[in-house]
């Protein structure tokens, strides 16, 4: 199986120097799902924040390959053409900017970046118009501001509406899962799971276990003060669901 | 004190010197009258400093120790270079705030839609000067500076019924040094008339230049005006000045782009005295380096159940400042007005400085009016959004600014000005992000 991203050894700190990952140690194959769980404040969203290329965390050691490159050389645009997908935690409101222009804009973009033209707009529509039902989102939505005046559900399904457009190799959903309800979690989980082929992976960070009822990892990495101290099959998140974190912190200090 | 006083009186008289008050120009002695009052007040009159609180965040000062003359150029400009006149329109072209028939261009000639040199005018439409010249203007240093120097400037008078069916286009160039431009003008609609005005200011090699544009507005019964301007400079100043005095069931429409210049002061206010009118004023600014764009907006509501709504947004660069002092004024007999003001600012650096004013000041009272004001940085979680989704940082950024302006472009319902306004403002961003 070929390597999609490939972590050695990550530390990353605040600007006010403050290290938040610790050394992170992480591979990923195509055609896996693996999931990173861990209490509040273990680092999981400054991970994936790390990896998107968001500024705010400077990277102190250790390094990344995705798909062969230097992952933290890449601006963080490059690394969404490259088909890294960051699903946000908190996706933003941008008022005056469709959901529809938005998009094809960023599919463009993309597609400039390959060099190949701009999408025919006839092939977009049809694109739109089939990826949408994926995740049941309302026609009104896709032409209205982006994520603006949408619930919390709304939001969460036009970030995976999001990542089926833009059919990307490695997506990363930071917490997808907190503030849905049952029925979200259940829509959002299935768009996942059927965006899955065996040449793309995805990497889910989650605070709770209830999302891996529906979306099965293949791997389960235990987050905790900057570092990855478990890793283990699916059944290592029903462990934690009923032990809760402190169980593995006991284990670690016995280590 | 007293010495204070006296060395702004001195240093208004120094001002003043170097331009050679016209006297007695017109053959009108109601006109003359006007500009005799306007000359005697300038003569008295400190110049504008910051402890008027019309001027207080002013960067007016070094304007105002300068030396100006007023100078014609007969210069061959080639107009193309300037895209505001793609716009088909009776084109009216002042270069040094003198009118340049060479380059004007009015091919459109209607019966109901007279367009005169005010000079002239004033000899020709005694009957409207006498009505409307100088009388609602407010008296202030640049409004008596102008009418004291009223000569060059436009007379339009739109008839009874009529509507123009081409708009009218008011090109101002700048050019040379250390001139000083001023124009005149008197737009008279009358009852049922209809206009489309478009004013642009430019330059051309012009450095350490003053303009003072003031353009009195009569919007008759039932008459619609909309107006747009668009300021463009770089090593000037510019004071302009809208008096739009309003009447029975009329509306305006006034939509302004100060894009750029060293200084830019506005004072655009609408004088409602008829009522069931309708007033929008909407306005955008984007100063960069060492630029500094005022407006100041009164809407005066005199008369009942009138509708005003204004929205101003600027985007400030890096080391530059704006100002907004908006106002809206509702009197005792102005009962169901319906008045709503905002301005929101985007302060893309932290050197960026805005001072803004929302003002309500209401003496009737029922009536539904708001007002509002935010100012903030620039939203870099938008940003990072979109290029999380592979969208390159200067296009993203481009993209947010156009959504920010877009609420005022929006405004705009004749889509060849709201087109050019497009423009503009994307030919601002570009020349800033170079």
């Amino acid at each position: 199986m070929n390597t999609i991203i490939k972590i050695k050894n990550l530390h990353a700190s605040l600007s006010d120097g403050t290290e938040i990952l610790k050394g992170i140690d992480l591979e990923v194959k195509a055609g896996e799902i693996h999931a990173i769980m861990g209490p509040n404040g273990s680092g999981k969203s400054t991970l994936a924040s790390v990896l998107a290329g968001r500024e705010e965390y400077i990277v102190t050691e250790g390094e990344v390959e995705y798909l062969g490159k230097d992952l933290l050389d890449m601006k963080p645009e490059d690394r969404a053409r490259e088909g890294l997908f960051l699903a946000f935690q908190y996706p933003v409101e941008i008022p005056g900017v469709s959901n529809i222009n938005f998009l094809k804009t960023a599919i463009n973009e993309i597609r400039a970046y390959k060099g190949e033209g701009p999408i025919a707009a006839k092939d977009f529509l049809a694109m739109v118009s089939e990826k949408s039902k994926l995740v049941e989102l309302d026609n009104k939505l896709k032409n209205r501001s982006v994520n603006e005046g949408f619930s919390g559900g709304e939001k969460k399904r036009n970030e995976i509406f999001q990542m089926a457009m833009l059919d990307p190799t490695l997506s990363i959903l930071d917490e997808t899962d907190s503030g849905l309800d049952i029925d979200a979690l259940r829509i959002v989980a299935h768009g996942v799971n059927t965006l899955k082929t065996n040449k793309n992976a995805s990497i889910v960070v989650t605070h709770y276990q209830r999302l891996l009822d529906y979306i099965i990892p293949d791997v389960v990495h235990v987050l905790w003060n900057g570092k990855i101290i478990k890793s283990g099959p699916k059944e290592l998140a029903l462990e934690l669901e009923e032990k809760g974190y402190d169980w593995l912190k006991d284990e670690l200090i016995t280590d | 004190m007293e010495a204070a006083v006296i060395s702004q009186q001195n240093s208004t008289t120094a001002f003043l010197k170097e331009l050679n008050l016209p006297e007695n120009a017109t053959n009108n002695q109601v006109i003359n009258d006007q500009i005799k009052a306007s000359k005697e007040r300038l003569l008295n009159t400190s110049l504008p400093n910051k402890k008027d609180e019309d001027w207080k965040y002013s960067k007016i000062s070094p304007w105002l120790k300068k030396k100006y003359s007023s100078f014609r150029s007969n210069d061959k400009i080639d107009l193309k270079q300037f895209k505001s006149t793609d716009l088909k329109a009776n084109l009216l072209v002042f270069v040094n705030g003198f009118y340049r028939d060479d380059l004007s261009k009015i091919s459109h000639q209607q019966n109901g839609v007279i367009i005169q040199n005010m000079t002239e005018a004033i000899d020709l439409f005694q009957g409207d000067m006498e009505a409307h010249f100088s009388k609602g203007i407010e008296a202030s240093f640049f409004n008596d500076l102008n009418t004291v120097y009223h000569g060059n400037g436009v007379f339009i008078k739109v008839k009874k019924d009529s509507i123009a069916e081409t708009p009218i286009h008011l090109l101002h160039i700048q050019t040379g040094k250390a001139n000083i431009a001023q124009t005149r003008n008197l737009i008279i609609l009358e009852e049922n008339s209809q206009i489309e005005i478009l004013e642009s200011q430019f330059e051309l090699n012009a450095v350490d230049c003053l303009s003072n544009h003031v353009s009195e507005y009569f919007i008759g019964k039932n008459a619609l005006l909309n107006y747009s301007l668009i300021e463009k400079g770089s090593e000037n100043a510019l004071i302009h000045t809208n008096l739009f005095v309003q009447e029975d069931f009329s509306k305006i429409n006034s939509n302004v782009f100060s894009l750029e210049n060293t200084l830019i002061r506005n004072n655009h206010f609408a004088k409602i005295i008829g009522k069931d009118t309708e007033s929008r004023m909407n306005g955008s600014f984007m100063p960069d380096v060492n630029e500094q764009i005022d407006n100041r907006t009164l809407l005066d509501h005199q008369n009942v159940r009138g509708f005003s709504e204004e929205v101003y947004k600027g985007i400030l660069f890096k080391k530059s400042s704006a100002i907004f002092n908006g106002k809206i004024f509702v009197d005792q007999k102005a009962q169901q007005t319906n008045a709503y003001l905002n301005n929101s600012n985007i302060l893309m650096d932290d050197s960026a400085r805005m001072y803004s004013k929302p003002e309500l000041e209401i003496y009737a009272d029922d009536v539904k009016c708001s007002h509002g004001s935010a100012t903030g940085d620039f939203d870099t979680e938008a940003l990072f959004y979109l290029q999380a989704r592979g969208i390159g940082i200067d296009k993203a950024r481009n993209m947010l600014i156009h959504a920010f302006m877009d609420e005022v472009l929006a405004k705009i319902d004749n889509e060849e000005i709201r087109e050019l306004g497009k423009h503009y403002l994307e030919a601002r961003m570009m020349k800033i992000e170079e």
